[in-house]
């Protein structure tokens, strides 16, 4: 036993020669867990992020001057709409709930059935669907020439002034500041009191339920499809099938990939009701039910899935840079 | 001229520079940095797709705890593709993009084998994490339903059994993927299926759960075996070494087109190089000309003011002796004029003088004999006279002698003659005196300066003065009324005596006729022609009359200034002279004069 006080000593001695000639030890280590933090900063041109943050709030990207990105991405439902399905121009229902905007950057594509494989794309399709946008480059930039302002913030952004691919590049700079760093990246970053007993609980659940086969890397999913139904058939239980059911088939037309969809981020889960692609599960306790009955294929207590509910919350975060 | 052969000298030039320029480019057609930046972005593509299969093993066996690693070289594939879509459309042209297709066809089912694989790997892995826990739940039920119900306990061992076997084959299997275990596996699936209806009612549910994860662990283990054994036959790697071998080859013959272009450039540079230098020599020439050039400009330009100081020396010199000669000359036509002058005068004066003599002579000679006689008897007379006792004879004879004198006197009327005489030698003196006061006005020594002048008494005095050339002349004299005119007379009458002269000169000895006209020009100014009926002077001649030195007359005999001087004059005093001839008919001098020369002059 006098060995420990010993060794004790010289530990506390060689920390305390180190931190003088200024190495100092990281305290705090990065877990090494399935699911990784936000990076702390996201380096962006803020010229064009500021024109980016004008236009997504801008109705004139719209045929009929209706809807703006904003429209169907509420900042203050999580960049997500609250509506089970977005409506486009001309008042028309979508064929799907829009996704979260916020953390979208880290989504390896987008849109439900992974159709866009960038931000750009994303824009694209966006613009071009009659039931979305409905519209095309050489429209918006007739509208927003009229706008002496708007052409004058593009031209400081842009040398060659008001154009389809810088309106489309200042939009998809807008969208990567739009980062929500979460007290579980804190945690996850090693400040172990970052998050509530509980939430810990209910992240152990979470990984030990198998949650985070899918739900992991630096987004909390985003970064793989999956089948929804795997362990059941979700839509025949539900019914009333649609096109937008079809998921990725809609894309590569292949019969496995038929209801095979992205696996969304669960970053901001609990401020992003409706859930699923149908926007049918109007709460997260629905939401995660559907989970474990078609997903997983098996049955947990309430307590568990509460406390999974709980965790979850915890990676709501705060929108940094742009509001 | 000088821009256009500028232009084409500038043209000429940067056409040399151009081809030079050109041909350098076809040197550097091959951009080693760009072909290094391919070859980089090749390998870059490479080991992106070696560890794109490193962290897909490492996923298959749970090393990596997500799908990140996975997903991330997604980002940097589009991105690299896009890079190499340009530099093979640079390079390769568009026939090489089947290439590139290839390459992107490769990655694009890599890419979707890899969703594929973590689709079912997630699935297969959530199965797996669940088999063992839902196994000893179920394991616990089927103990606590043995303890509380001994009936059909044997099938509850059974049923124990198997489900521990059917674990034990799932967990091999997904080490193993056997074809055998997976044979067990199937027909013990089978038999717990069947057995089923015998278990109690509380087990269905578990066991369904159970059974059908063991089924998705059989089916995913197999899907991604499938999906791992065709991920490793993408061809990727032959893909990009294909493509890599297309660089290399559109590189060389690129690099063998430059090769060539690099000989081309050599002889050409050689070429320009021979032209440059002979450039060179053409200009060292030149430089060296007109350094000699500029060598002399500079001496010369330093001797060029000594040299125009003795110009100007030589010059003035020149001019003053010219000027001296020319005062010379005008000296000689003065005296030549003075001398005939003087011939004229002379002549004039020799003639009063000659009977002047005479008389006096004659009176000398008389006088002299007879009044000394008688004034000898008369003394004798009054010597007799004066005596106390004169001798009466004596006296008589002495007072008839004196008497006979006087009668003599008297009778040959000597006083008369005397008287006669003296009369005449003051008339010759009267004509001298006349001549002088002529003289003097013609000359005015007395007054050169300018006066108002009367040119009639001018012309009168020139032809006093003229007298001896006009002998056997009539000059008929035609003068109107005209004002005393401002000038200087003796210049003024210089220019009469030169024109009555000439007019003489040129006049037949019998018959010439010589007209002194006066009169108002209509100009307002005074006119005076002298006019005579002579030879005339040839049309040849004319022109030159008043130019200096110019004469007619045989050499010595005139200095050719007379005209000259006469028309100097003229200009001086405002006026103008003209001439009139024609050959057999006679001369008009036709010379207008302004009433006040000195206002004309200081116009």
């Amino acid at each position: 036993m006098p060995k420990y006080p010993t060794m004790l000593a010289v530990v506390a001695l060689g920390f305390c020669l180190a931190h003088s000639i200024g190495i100092r030890p990281a305290i705090a280590v990065e877990l090494d867990e399935p699911i990784k933090p936000l990076p702390l900063e996201v380096k962006l041109d803020q010229k064009k992020v500021e024109l980016g943050k004008r236009l997504f709030f801008d109705v004139r990207l719209s045929k009929d001057n209706t809807v703006s990105c904003a429209s169907c991405h509420d900042f203050s439902r999580g960049g997500a709409d609250p509506r089970p399905r977005s409506v486009g121009v001309r008042g028309q229902l979508g064929a799907t709930n829009s996704p979260s905007v916020f953390n979208s950057g880290f989504n390896f594509r987008q849109t439900w059935n992974g159709k866009a494989v960038s931000l750009e794309d994303l824009i694209e399709v966006v613009l071009k669907n009659p039931k979305a946008f409905d519209t095309n480059w050489a429209e918006i930039i007739a509208k927003l020439q009229q706008d002496q302002a708007l052409v004058h913030q593009v031209t400081s952004a842009y040398p060659d002034g008001l154009q389809g691919k810088n309106i489309k590049n200042a939009l998809v700079a807008f969208q990567r500041s739009l980062v929500t760093p979460s007290r579980f990246d804190q945690y996850l970053r090693g400040d172990a009191t970052a998050i509530s007993d509980a939430e810990k609980q209910g992240y152990q659940k979470f990984k030990n339920y198998g949650c985070v086969a899918c739900h992991q890397g630096i987004n909390v999913g985003g970064n793989m499809f999956q089948r929804f139904g795997v362990m059941g058939d979700y839509f025949k239980a539900r019914g009333n099938l649609t096109d937008a059911d079809l998921g990725r088939y809609q894309v590569t037309k292949r019969d496995s990939d038929k209801h095979v969809f992205k696996v969304p981020s669960l970053r901001n889960v609990a401020m992003t009701a409706p859930y699923f692609h149908d926007g049918s599960a109007k709460t997260l306790e629905e939401a995660v039910d559907v989970m474990f009955k078609y997903q997983l294929g098996r049955t947990a207590p309430d307590e568990d899935k509460r406390l999974i509910v709980q965790f979850l919350a915890s990676l709501t975060g705060e929108l940094k840079g742009a509001e | 001229m000088k821009i256009v052969r500028w232009l084409l000298v500038a043209a000429a030039l940067s056409s040399l520079m151009a081809i030079l320029a050109w041909l350098y480019v076809k040197t550097q057609a091959v951009n080693l940095d760009r072909r290094n930046e391919i070859v980089l972005h090749l390998r870059e593509l490479k080991a992106l797709d070696a560890q794109w299969n490193v962290d897909t093993l490492k996923s298959r066996m749970g090393i990596n705890k997500n799908y990140d690693p996975i997903t991330d070289p997604l980002v940097s594939l589009r991105a690299i593709e896009a890079d190499l879509e340009t530099e093979t459309q640079t390079w390769l042209g568009n026939a090489s993009l089947g290439t590139l297709d290839k390459l992107k066809k490769a990655f694009a089912e890599k890419t979707d084998l890899t969703d594929q694989f973590k689709s079912q790997n997630a699935i297969l892995r959530n199965s797996l994490r669940y088999l063992p826990t839902g196994t000893e739940s179920l394991k616990t039920m089927i103990g606590e339903l043995e303890s509380e119900n001994a009936t059909g306990s044997e099938t509850l061992a059974f049923l124990k059994t198997q489900v521990s076997d059917m674990l034990t084959d799932v967990l091999k299997f997904n080490l193993i993927p056997d074809a055998g275990i997976a044979e067990r596996l199937v027909q013990s699936l089978a038999v717990l299926e069947k057995l089923q209806p015998e278990y109690p009612a509380a087990l269905a549910e578990p066991m369904t759960i159970l059974l059908n994860h063991a089924r998705v662990v059989i089916r995913q283990r197999s899907a991604e075996d499938e999906l791992l054994k065709a991920l490793a036959e993408v061809p990727t790697v032959a893909a990009i070494d294909n493509l890599g071998n297309e660089f290399e080859q559109g590189f060389q013959s690129a690099l063998n087109e430059s090769q060539q272009y690099r000989s081309y450039l050599f002889v050409y540079s050689i070429l320009l190089l021979v032209l440059l230098a002979y450039a060179g020599w053409r200009l060292t020439r030149s430089y060296k000309l007109i350094a000699a050039i500029n060598k002399d400009l500079k001496i010369s330009n330093e001797t060029l003011e000594q040299r125009v100081e003795e110009r100007t020396a030589e010059l003035s010199k020149a001019l003053y002796s010219l000027q001296e000669s020319e005062a010379h000359l005008i000296q000689a036509e003065k005296m030549a004029s003075l001398g005939q002058m003087i011939a004229g005068v002379a002549h004039e004066i020799n003639t009063p003088l000659a009977y002047v003599r005479s008389g006096f002579e004659t009176v000398g000679q008389h006088l002299s004999e007879l009044v000394s006689e008688v004034i000898a008897e008369s003394e004798k007379l009054v010597k007799l006279v004066g005596l106390e006792k004169p001798p009466i004879a004596q006296l008589q004879a002495q007072y008839l002698k004196t008497r006979q004198l006087q009668q003599q006197f008297s009778e040959n009327q000597v006083l008369e003659e005397l008287d006669n005489l003296v009369k005449d030698g003051v008339h010759g003196v009267d004509q001298i005196s006349e001549l002088v006061v002529n003289l003097k006005n013609f000359s005015r020594l007395d007054r050169g300066k300018v006066v108002q002048f009367d040119l009639h008494e001018g012309l009168k005095s020139t032809l006093v003065i003229a007298k001896h050339l006009l002998k056997d002349k009539t000059v008929k004299q035609h003068f109107r009324n005209i004002p005393p005119v401002t000038c200087a007379p003796s210049q003024i009458n210089q220019v009469f005596l030169n024109l009555i002269s000439n007019a003489a000169q040129a006049t037949p000895q019998q018959g010439g006729v010589i007209y002194l006209l006066t009169g108002m020009h209509p100009s307002g100014k005074v006119k005076i022609e002298v006019v005579d009926n002579g030879s005339g002077i040839p049309e040849d001649v004319l022109p030159r009359i008043f130019d200096p030195f110019f004469t007619t007359k045989e050499i010595g005999k005139g200095t050719g200034l007379g005209l000259s001087i006469v028309y100097k004059i003229i200009q001086e005093h405002g006026g103008t002279i003209e001439v009139d001839s024609k050959v057999g008919k006679g001369t008009k001098f036709t010379v207008l004069l302004p009433v006040d020369t000195e206002l004309a002059l200081a116009a």
